[in-house]
């Protein structure tokens, strides 16, 4: 399913309800987007608690700076924004000395394995690769992991994730690309280390 | 194209994102290249896998915390806003009704504030009219006392000239003529001319100073052997630093031949603002009233005549009420001509007076260009923004006061309605 549906009329009307201060109705705007905002919480944040918190922070800033929302565009690119926005504010903020995440925002930043040698993925069932993946992307770098949350999990067209992160299509494409290669390279890695384990 | 070059197109293909001959060149070379396939296809799995997995439900109690969340960041809202100055606007936004009612209330304050001053500061000066209104009525009915020689010769000699009056009522010219002739202490024009006239002038000035015109004016009319014969003069008004402006009144009486004279000497006094002159040739009616007063004193010789004839009480009583009679219309008729000698002889001139800050005293008038008289109706114009907007300035500073309060009601107003609306 490529792309979302366009800001219907009912959701204008919650929209303004809303701003007047009515709860209901931002409850009621917010129920079929919170719970992808707390899987995207997750994926940064990992630990259920802080995702819990960082996605109901996430909302409530949503609540408190509804007026600002051009209602021009959806409403939905405009809540994940201020998702992965505070899910990456609540990382800066909670960082820890972890090898594999990287706070380095810089899109120029060059792999350090920058290399084709590749392995292919050994584990041809998705169960199991669902989960690695799983964990891979939240060991995935920040840099990354917003445009391949926002790609692979709700399949947004590299346009509408420009939009949700406000960068250029271009940096959109470099760090998918990036990322996938990132994923692959994660999913090899621990692939040899559960075999080793094995 | 190369690997290289494909490889880096490869998730815009899992995701869709090339158009339809790109997608389909690079699908060719991935069928035909083995690494590229594979990353294909690993790209494509690890984006199918991630979409199709289902995400993690939501702890329990999520909704509960969050609403409760909402509810503080309602009411920390709430809160600010009393506090800061959006308050106010939206106030204003939302009580519109309230404000307007407010805004009449207040109008009306000022309204009612405004009118007594409005009507006092008219009342006053219309008293000020009535008062110098009355003042001459006042000098109208004086008796003066140069008059009374003149008037009182004249009667003398009616009464001499009676019968002589009788035979000659047309010549009445000759007859103002003896009269004249008798009175050689005053100088009455009207008479040897034949002709009675009554002068008036009325002059309005701008003066910078009352008193010294005042003094001016006396002067000149004990100069001329006239008098004053009403003076009047009060503050007009005070401005803004303490200054008094007054203007006055004078009424003078001047010889009639000295009218035009003096005339134009109060013109000079300052800045002519209005000046008039007029004669009242009153010889006819003079005339008449003189020939009536001689015919009812000859009347009342012959009735006097009869009296003594009378023998009845019936005819004494009747020819004493018909005297009577005649003795009044006398008396009325003989005020009048007396009133007439002393207005033709002494010429009244009123002068108006008021102060001013400064004058240009204009001897020829200047004729303006339209150039001039657009730059003063600018000017005028400047001035009088300026001082509307002293007087609005003055007026908000003034009724600051009833509009804070106003504001405080209406907050309450407001928490009043927020609580009710909570309930």
């Amino acid at each position: 399913m490529k792309g979302v549906k366009d800001v219907s009329e009912n959701e204008l009307k919650l929209i303004d309800d809303a701003i007047d201060g009515d709860i209901n109705s931002f409850e009621k705007l917010i129920k079929k987007h919170q719970k992808f905002a707390y899987n995207v919480a997750l994926k940064y944040l990992k630990d259920p608690t802080d995702a819990e918190d960082a996605t109901q922070e996430s909302l409530i800033k949503a609540f408190r700076y509804l007026k600002s929302f051009n209602k021009n565009s959806k409403f939905s690119t405009w809540l994940y924004r201020i998702v992965i926005n505070t899910c990456k504010d609540e990382l800066r903020k909670n960082q820890k000395d972890q090898n594999n995440l990287s706070l380095n925002n810089d899109d120029n930043y060059v792999d350090a394995i920058e290399d084709e040698s590749y392995e292919p993925l050994k584990n041809a069932e998705n169960e199991e690769l669902g989960k690695n993946l799983h964990k891979a992307i939240e060991q995935l770098e920040v840099t990354y992991k917003d445009a391949i949350v926002l790609c692979d999990m709700k399949d947004y067209t590299y346009q509408e994730i420009s939009e949700i992160l406000e960068i250029p299509i271009g940096t959109v494409r470099s760090r998918i690309n990036r990322g996938r290669k990132k994923l692959r390279k994660i999913i090899n890695e621990m692939e040899l280390f559960t075999q080793m384990n094995v | 194209m190369n690997c290289e070059e494909i490889k880096k197109y490869i998730s815009d293909l899992v995701d869709h994102e090339l158009d339809h001959e790109t997608e389909k060149s690079i699908l060719k070379h991935i069928e035909n290249c083995p690494e590229c396939k594979s990353i294909y296809e690993e790209e494509k799995l690890i984006k199918e896998t991630i979409y199709s997995e289902t995400l993690e439900d939501l702890p329990t109690g999520f909704n509960l915390r969050l609403h409760e969340k909402l509810e503080n960041e309602k009411n920390n809202r709430n809160s600010k806003e009393k506090k800061s100055s959006s308050k106010v606007i939206q106030l204003f936004k939302n009580n519109k009704k309230y404000l307007s009612i407010a805004a009449i209330f207040v109008l009306s304050i000022v309204l009612v504030n405004n009118l007594p001053l409005g009507l006092n500061g008219s009342t006053s000066s219309d008293m000020a009219r009535e008062e110098s209104v009355e003042s001459k009525e006042i000098s109208m009915n004086e008796s003066f006392g140069n008059a009374e020689p003149t008037l009182r010769s004249f009667d003398a000699e009616m009464a001499d000239q009676a019968i002589a009056v009788e035979e000659t009522t047309e010549e009445a010219p000759a007859e103002s003529e003896m009269v004249a002739s008798d009175i050689d202490d005053d100088p009455l024009n009207e008479y040897q001319t034949g002709r009675v006239i009554i002068k008036n002038g009325n002059i309005s000035l701008d003066i910078l100073d009352l008193d010294e015109t005042i003094r001016s004016v006396s002067d000149k009319v004990n100069a001329y052997n006239g008098y004053i014969s009403n003076q009047h003069s009060s503050i007009s008004y005070v401005d803004s630093s303490g200054k008094e402006y007054r203007n006055g009144h004078i009424q003078v009486k001047i010889s009639s031949e000295h009218f035009e004279e003096f005339m134009n000497f109060a013109k000079e006094l300052g800045r002519l603002r209005s000046s008039n002159a007029n004669s009242n040739d009153i010889t006819n009616e003079y005339r008449d009233t003189v020939s009536r007063i001689e015919n009812l004193e000859i009347t009342q010789e012959r009735l006097r005549d009869l009296l003594k004839k009378s023998e009845t009480v019936e005819e004494t009583l009747q020819i004493e009420r018909e005297l009577t009679r005649i003795r009044g219309e006398l008396e009325h008729l003989k005020g009048t001509v007396k009133n007439w000698d002393r207005l033709s002889q002494y010429s009244t001139i009123n002068i108006s007076l008021n102060e001013v800050d400064a004058i240009e005293i204009k001897i020829q008038s200047i004729d303006k260009n339209i150039f001039q008289k657009s730059l003063e109706g600018l000017m005028n114009t400047i001035n009088s923004i300026r001082s509307f907007l002293e007087r609005v300035f003055i007026s908000l500073v003034a009724y600051s006061p009833l509009i804070i309060l106003l504001g405080l009601v209406l907050l309450v107003i407001r928490k009043i309605l927020k609580r009710s609306e909570k309930k």
